[in-house]
């Protein structure tokens, strides 16, 4: 029987879904990755979710249940592909012919995303999305200061990527 | 050279093409979770369960330690390795409870390494006090004179190879343990370790 909470929940979740995909496409690369870190991170949401207590907001919240389990939480795959070899397909890329230019600099911009380390993932992905850096040091739980040197290092890493 | 800022546009934009709907959403977080800490948990389970039985089935000759006079000290290893698991099953309970997702991310992969290392003490604790059993056992039944027949026939240097044959075999069994663990945690782990070394780097 779904309760009133899983209802309230369902909802929630289906409106903020795209964050749960953008992390998962950040860290995976293919289809069926995609959808076992989609999984993961939806049951870990639900597990959680009667410990929300709205001070902050749902997406918020949601970004950090979401890293978390991408970081910490998600066993990989074989499947995923190696850094190096992405690395070679990053290049290639930008001769690739596509119809949607936006859909292209996504994909440029998560092919770069991907050749990062796990933590530099989190940086530059509360980084494109206008997070303080006092809200991402909270969510790493490292300092000030610390995340503003690790997100300096991660963006010109990411630079590099994106200007080959 | 491209700045990132520009990418924001695109990236505040977009949106999956495959958005799920509730019905979906709703059977998927019923399903199991195959989490890292799910896994710790199941093996933390298996190892407890597996050294308790051994520890339960193991018979032990009573009458034949009490002629060693190694009965008291039998005794008194066996309450020990009946304490020590209920030491640990409840240390390590009380970290698995401590594993919270909504935790900042140094805090969770803390939570999991230690939880993890409960149980890594566990088995050096028991393996510590096999060896040390095994070791202090041969000691005593050196002595009797039922073994020292059995010695002699090593010739002069009976005593130091009979101990040359107890220890290597007792470092063998805590090698080949030894290895099999590290195999499997270093697997489970390598990923979570090279994520949290990176989180407290400069």
């Amino acid at each position: 029987m779904t309760t009133e909470l899983e209802k309230k929940f369902i909802k929630e979740l289906e409106v903020n879904q795209n964050i749960i995909h953008k992390v998962c496409r950040a860290y995976t690369n293919n289809a069926s990755d995609h959808n076992d870190l989609f999984q993961e991170i939806s049951i870990q949401l639900w597990k959680a979710y009667d410990k929300f207590r709205g001070d902050s907001k749902f997406s918020t919240w949601m970004y950090r249940v979401a890293l978390n389990t991408a970081i910490s939480l998600y066993r990989r795959s074989k499947r995923q592909v190696k850094t190096g070899e992405l690395y070679d397909n990053l290049k290639e890329l930008e001769y690739e012919a596509y119809d949607d230019s936006t859909e292209q600099q996504l994909a440029m911009l998560y092919k770069a995303i991907y050749t990062l380390n796990d933590v530099d993932k989190a940086l530059v992905l509360l980084y494109l999305e206008d997070k303080p850096y006092k809200d991402i040091a909270l969510c790493l739980g490292i300092s000030e200061v610390n995340a503003r040197v690790k997100m300096n290092r991660a963006k010109n890493k990411l630079k590099e990527m994106l200007n080959p | 050279m491209v700045d990132l800022k520009t990418y924001k546009k695109v990236w505040h934009e977009q949106e999956h093409k495959e958005q799920l709907d509730s019905d979906t959403l709703s059977k998927m977080i019923h399903r199991r979770s195959s989490s890292i800490v799910k896994w710790i948990f199941y093996i933390s389970i298996i190892e407890f369960v597996v050294l308790t039985l051994i520890n339960v089935f193991v018979k032990t000759d009573w009458e034949e330690l009490k002629d060693l006079g190694l009965y008291h000290f039998i005794i008194g290893i066996s309450i020990l390795s009946y304490i020590i698991p209920l030491i640990f099953i409840y240390l390590f309970y009380k970290n698995y409870k401590s594993i919270s997702v909504i935790d900042n991310t140094k805090g969770l992969i803390q939570s999991i390494l230690k939880t993890r290392r409960t149980v890594k003490n566990y088995i050096f604790t028991i393996l510590a006090l096999f060896a040390f059993a095994i070791l202090y056992g041969f000691r005593v039944a050196l002595q009797a004179p039922e073994y020292e027949n059995i010695i002699q026939k090593f010739g002069e240097n009976g005593q130091l190879i009979a101990w040359g044959i107890v220890v290597f075999f007792v470092l063998i069994i805590l090698g080949i343990i030894l290895l099999i663990y590290l195999l499997i945690y270093g697997i489970l782990l390598k990923h979570l370790k090279a994520n949290y070394k990176d989180l407290i780097s400069d």
